[in-house]
């Protein structure tokens, strides 16, 4: 190897090598959405609108708690209206990583009864929502997906590392429904505002798209969003009101006590 | 002191407290059932115009008033003309218009326990359909079992103290329970067409039937129980025990030359047993296990003493839950076993049920479909029930099903003439 080759190939490596260290790989973007600082437990109410393809809206309330156990959490969620779903609520424990699945139990006020149930079927729809259980986590498991960083680009004014997640195998593709997500992830926060989804067949299928951010507490937050199923023409509207972070909640909270005794606004 | 009096009497000693800090709300719907005989004598069987009204009220940082009334008007009654079998004045009276308070009770929510203290369902098991654990509350068969339990169950007066533990580092639950309103449930009339086969007579026979003493508000009657839960390594568990009164009577039988006479006796027992579930990826497995101990029985001898006897029965419970691209199957096994059986007890040593439910949803869960089947493996009879139901709004949900039986006498085929079809329109608020 000649002179001028190596320093050819010295330069090369030298000028290439920012680059590389400044761009983190897709998996360490969604590992950082994932430790981001979302509070160690979490009070908020939510409300549902529900809307069909020829704008019949369903609307529903819920207030939900949730606290972390350091990687895994719990949430108990209730419903508040309609009058025929009051007291319907939703106890899930939800641990990290793939090892365990989650528990959940399921308190419906017709039966007067707690049912576990399964939370295998992570691709199932969530009370008539558009949101799947899968969904309705913080943030996805990371060891079920091939993360790939496939660009940047400037959202509504910000600047965002987009990230691509494919299900490793087709059982995890047919049991999240999923065959590609693409996570649109705000550089400055580390949170994703924007996700499309496609179905197992590879067709395009719904988008979640979030409204306004701003702080709580110091806690970046989401005010509202909204998931669209480009296929059913179906879409799910959720506004969120009345954080409260770092309260203290008691382990209490997430019981089957209290699934069966239901929320009154204490 | 009826039903009615006594929620009343709740909501007068609450409404002082009341005053200054209470937050009183009143949800329930307004419905509409309609169903028609397809079978036997075709008719109207009801056309219920129902009114449920759910009172609450929180009563400062602690108590809470909990309470539910259902009344209806059966149309149905006034629009079919009278018979003297089946629908005879009287029996049209029974089913004519209902009012009942279903739960009225105070709960107190401490910091390790909950206290209840009023009419209350209190349910257990983890069965669907048919009853194991679920015994504290007698039920009201006016319509068979088809009728939703929440509907069914009639509210008793009584003590429930719910206290939490963390021992060794899980949450374990103790429930004591005392009820003073010890009270059997309550049949069809004789003679409706939802009423039990009444046991056979020797040809040439007449039967009467006596009146039973049946247990009430008497210290002696009153009923006990107490129950352990927890979740240990990911099964969700329970420990039972009842110290009550079987709902239904035992018919002690005297032969006369000419006439059977019939008195219903009832009589105690201790239930003991316990329940699990536990989710295995997209299956939910759960049972129950209610040993009777001393369960009045039928034999089939003719005297006082040769018809009735007491026994310990095993009646023991195997379900599962699949739920997969949003359908859910859930079969469930039911067996009921008299260690002990002689040729002189009047059901078999083994009998029971299968079951499966077979349900879907469309539409965002506007529109669901679901089918349940029951069948008694010992008789051979059976009862299947379709049903479709979509919801209109938040507010209005239509449905539309049928009952359908079948067999040759049995627990279901007795009803082999009641094959109906019905719909149902709710409002609620």
């Amino acid at each position: 190897m000649n002179k001028i080759t190596l320093m050819i190939l010295t330069a090369t490596i030298l000028l290439a090598a920012p680059a590389y260290s400044a761009e983190p790989t897709g998996l360490e973007i969604m590992q950082q959405v994932d430790a981001r600082d979302d509070g160690d437990d979490l009070i908020q109410k939510m409300k549902q609108r529900l809307v069909d393809r020829r704008g019949d809206v369903r609307e529903r309330e819920m207030i939900s708690f949730r606290k972390d156990y350091g990687k895994d959490s719990k949430s108990i969620t209730y419903f508040l209206a309609p009058s025929n779903i009051r007291d319907t609520a939703l106890l899930t424990w939800d641990y990290d990583g793939i090892a365990k699945d989650d528990d959940q139990w399921l308190y419906l006020p017709a039966l007067k009864k707690v049912r576990r149930i399964s939370s295998s079927d992570r691709g199932d729809y969530f009370m008539g929502t558009d949101f799947t259980f899968e969904d309705i986590k913080q943030t996805p498991e990371l060891e079920d997906y091939n993360w790939m960083l496939i660009g940047s680009e400037m959202l509504d004014g910000q600047a965002m590392w987009v990230v691509e997640g494919k299900p490793k195998s087709d059982e995890l593709k047919k049991n999240l429904g999923y065959s590609n997500t693409r996570y649109y992830v705000r550089k400055d926060i580390n949170m994703y505002v924007r996700v499309d989804f496609w179905d197992r067949k590879g067709q395009e299928l719904k988008h979640l798209v979030s409204g306004e951010i701003k702080q709580i507490n110091g806690i970046w937050t989401a005010m509202s969003g909204t998931m669209s199923n480009v296929q059913s023409g179906h879409r799910t509207e959720l506004t969120f009101s009345e954080h409260s972070y770092n309260t203290g909640l008691s382990d209490n909270t997430f019981s089957e006590r209290m699934l069966k005794r239901g929320y009154r606004g204490k | 002191m009826n039903d009615l009096s006594l929620l009343m009497l709740a909501g007068l000693l609450v409404l002082p407290s009341a005053a200054s800090a209470s937050d009183w709300t009143m949800h329930g719907s307004l419905k509409n059932e309609t169903a028609y005989f397809i079978s036997g004598e075709k008719r109207l069987d009801k056309m219920q115009n129902r009114l449920d009204l759910k009172p609450e009220g929180v009563l400062g940082d602690r108590w809470e008033f909990r309470g539910r009334v259902l009344a209806w008007y059966d149309a149905a009654m006034d629009i079919e003309a009278s018979n003297a079998t089946d629908l005879t004045t009287s029996i049209k009276n029974h089913y004519r218009t209902y009012l009942q308070s279903k739960e009225a009770y105070l709960l107190y929510g401490g910091d390790t326990f909950d206290f209840r203290i009023g009419q209350q369902q209190i349910v257990w098991g983890k069965t669907d359909g048919l009853r194991m654990l679920d015994i504290i509350n007698p039920l009201d068969m006016r319509e068979f079992m088809l009728d939703d339990f929440l509907d069914s169950r009639i509210g008793l007066w009584s003590a429930r103290l719910n206290w939490y533990a963390d021992i060794g580092g899980s949450q374990h639950e103790f429930e004591f329970i005392v009820i003073p309103d010890a009270r059997p449930g309550e049949l069809a009339p004789a003679g409706s067409r939802w009423a039990f086969a009444p046991p056979a007579a020797p040809a040439g026979v007449a039967v009467a039937v006596l009146p039973g003493d049946e247990p009430g508000w008497r210290p002696s009657d009153v009923e006990a129980g107490m129950a352990w839960r927890s979740n240990v390594s990911g099964w969700d568990l329970s420990l039972n025990w009842f110290y009550g009164w079987k709902d239904s009577p035992n018919m002690q039988k005297n032969l006369t030359p000419g006439l059977l006479t019939l008195t219903p006796i009832y009589q105690r027992m201790n239930t003991v047993g316990g329940s699990f579930s536990n989710a295995f990826g997209a299956i939910v497995l759960r049972g129950e296990l209610a040993v009777n101990i001393g369960e009045g029985i039928n034999k089939t001898g003719t005297t006082p003493v040769t018809s009735i006897g007491r026994k310990t029965t095993v009646n023991a419970a195997f379900g599962l839950d699949y739920n997969k691209n949003n359908w859910r199957i859930s079969p469930q096994f039911f067996i009921r076993y008299l260690p002990g059986w002689d040729n002189t007890i009047g059901e078999d040593q083994a009998s029971g049920f299968v079951s499966l439910m077979i349900s879907t949803d469309y539409m965002n869960e506007k529109l669901k479909p679901e089918v349940i089947g029951l069948y008694d493996w010992a008789d051979g009879s059976w009862m299947l029930r379709p049903k479709l139901s979509y919801e209109f709004s938040d507010q209005i949900t239509a449905r539309l099903g049928g009952d359908v039986f079948g067999g040759n006498n049995g627990f279901f085929g007795q009803f082999d003439k009641n094959d109906r079809m019905y719909s149902e329109l709710e409002y609620t608020f």
